[in-house]
């Protein structure tokens, strides 16, 4: 068989791969604009005539709009004191010399690996014993402890490409550790910076077991528990569960589109090594 | 300057991530081996029970379901890993079509499971896209209750699964194989090697640290963190035909409020995640002294 061919063959499959990979997505946003009687006479073509009835209906009857507003609130919360305490730690690790710096790297990159849903029960426990259950600030603190570990050890890495002579330089200027970090170290870390904030933003906006856990009462439930427990606890028909979907997933695509590049490499960082 | 100098002050800089750590990840964490040991409701104060929770495990016909799909799902580790490879390993070199596949590759990936898990129980119903689909290309034999057979909803799970990290595998293995110098493969080729054994001479040997990650993902997933993907795909029924142990840990703390037992699944997973690291770190011990 000749080289030709090959590449024929294999191109015809790359299409039909990427094809295969949007088409869920596709049925969900042609399903969401249909009524039910265009559902159930053409499920796989877009409907003749669009509808945006099954949108308003989540809006209107399922307080979708409740829900987007807390995870959106739960999000930007979490967000500044991600990007600090990562950072911060970040710096220190890479470039700083203290007692036990390997050991609580290690505890850092070890934290990743613990599954949430054993994790969740117990935070749980601890956070209606400290009283914050139930509370966006709860939510909050357990996405502290479980993303910025991860964002840690992105920081982590960037900052040991950074040539130790910029911190010696300054410090021979008298700069403090404090004053290094905010006016050197901060913006030379820009790029690592986004893509931690772009990680960490789709890894929060997505995530299930501790918003499920956490959040008891349906007003401050965030989107990802809402749309769980809409799928389990009520027949919502197709059409409306489709709308509901794009929505959340909206804002992730169109992350996805914007920043494509800095998604690849916060997620690759941590399957390849030198 | 001198070397051993240590800088003091470092400790404010990786204090605030250590204290979000210990309060809300590693004290959960281990008071989870202590609840595992006692009867408790979450009101009243523990009793201390000794091993009684963990006989009551073994004797648990939920438990059984639980590890018995856990051993399904890992059974799929091996398609999970050599899928991605074969593709990753086929675009490797740019052909028509693979810029297309590689724009759209991780959209599942950096989905929510929870978008997957209740867009697929929507696609996946008996009247659903996908039953359609199969009878539009004359595959309607197959057309199926999917979520509802106890056999096959399983099989299901763990085949979304795959979807939503194929792309990612697929990904991280092209980023490795860039890593590999071209004059490997410009000698394989002067050797003759044919397709298959250029991947089995160079590709594999070049990328193996990565497959490994992508391996002991695998496991993990499968493992103990399945739970969004089947909760919002079957709720872990019919009956207990896609209960995994995380379940168990979730039930048995909010449906039935016995939250020393919960503990002791929890250690259960504890157990299992440990024991795929342990192996790990072995696998890679040994490569070392080779």
């Amino acid at each position: 068989m000749s080289r030709g061919a090959g590449r024929v063959v294999v191109s015809i499959v790359a299409i039909l791969l990427g094809l295969l990979t949007i088409l869920p997505f596709y049925f969900m946003v042609v399903t969401s604009i249909k009524n039910t009687d265009s559902y159930l006479a053409e499920k796989l073509l877009p409907p003749s005539r669009p509808t945006f009835e099954n949108y308003v209906t989540i809006f209107s009857q399922l307080k979708l709009a409740v829900y987007f507003r807390n995870s959106v609130i739960v999000l930007a919360a979490t967000l500044f004191p991600y990007v600090l305490i990562c950072s911060a730690a970040g710096f220190a690790f890479a470039k700083l010399r203290f007692p036990l710096r390997i050991p609580l790297l290690l505890l850092v990159t070890a934290i990743m690996i613990f599954p949430q849903m054993v994790l969740g029960v117990q935070i749980y426990n601890l956070q209606a014993r400290m009283g914050i259950i139930n509370t966006h600030a709860g939510l909050v603190f357990a996405y502290l402890g479980y993303f910025a570990p991860y964002a840690a050890y992105l920081m982590t890495s960037y900052f040991r490409g950074i040539p130790r002579t910029f911190l010696e330089a300054a410090k021979i200027d008298g700069a403090g550790l404090w004053s290094i970090y905010l006016r050197i170290m901060l913006p030379i870390a820009r790029p690592m910076l986004v893509t931690v904030i772009i990680v960490g933003s789709q890894a929060i906006w997505n995530e299930l077991p501790f918003c499920l856990l956490l959040l008891r009462s349906t007003e401050k439930r965030t989107l990802m528990a809402a749309i769980a427990l809409l799928n389990g606890e009520y027949g919502v028909p197709a059409m409306e569960m489709c709308a509901a979907l794009t929505v959340v997933a909206l804002p992730i695509i169109l992350l996805y589109v914007i920043a494509q590049r800095q998604i690849q490499r916060g997620i690759l960082a941590g399957g390849i090594k030198e | 300057m001198s070397r051993n100098k240590y800088d003091y002050q470092a400790f404010f800089f990786v204090l605030p991530l250590l204290l979000m750590i210990a309060v809300f990840m590693l004290y959960p964490a281990l008071t989870t081996f202590y609840y595992g040991f006692t009867k408790w409701n979450g009101i009243s104060s523990p009793i201390w029970q000794g091993l009684a929770n963990f006989a009551r495990l073994l004797r648990d016909s939920s438990f059984h379901a639980s590890v018995r799909n856990a051993l399904i799902l890992a059974l799929y580790v091996p398609l999970w890993t050599i899928l991605p490879l074969l593709v990753a390993a086929s675009i490797r070199k740019p052909v028509l079509g693979s810029g297309f596949f590689r724009s759209v590759a991780l959209v599942p990936f950096v989905m929510s499971p929870v978008i997957l898990g209740v867009l697929f129980n929507v696609l996946l119903r008996t009247n659903g896209v996908i039953n359609t689909l199969l009878r539009g290309v004359g595959l309607g034999m197959l057309s199926t209750d999917w979520l509802v057979e106890p056999d096959l909803v399983i099989h299901v799970v763990a085949l979304v699964t795959i979807f939503k990290f194929f792309g990612f595998g697929v990904i991280l293995y092209l980023g490795a194989m860039g890593k590999i110098s071209e004059s490997l493969y410009d000698a394989a080729k002067i050797d003759g090697c044919s397709w298959l054994q250029t991947l089995r001479a160079v590709t594999v040997p070049g990328i193996r640290h990565t497959m490994e990650f992508f391996v002991v993902l695998g496991f993990i997933t499968f493992f103990a963190r399945m739970f969004p993907i089947i909760y919002t795909m079957t709720g872990g029924g019919p009956g207990y035909a896609s209960f995994v142990p995380e379940f168990g840990i979730y039930f048995q703390a909010f449906q039935n409020f016995q939250l020393g037992y919960s503990a002791t699944w929890a250690i259960f997973v504890y157990l299992l995640t440990f024991l795929i690291i342990f192996a790990q770190v072995m696998l890679m011990r040994r490569e070392e002294a080779q």
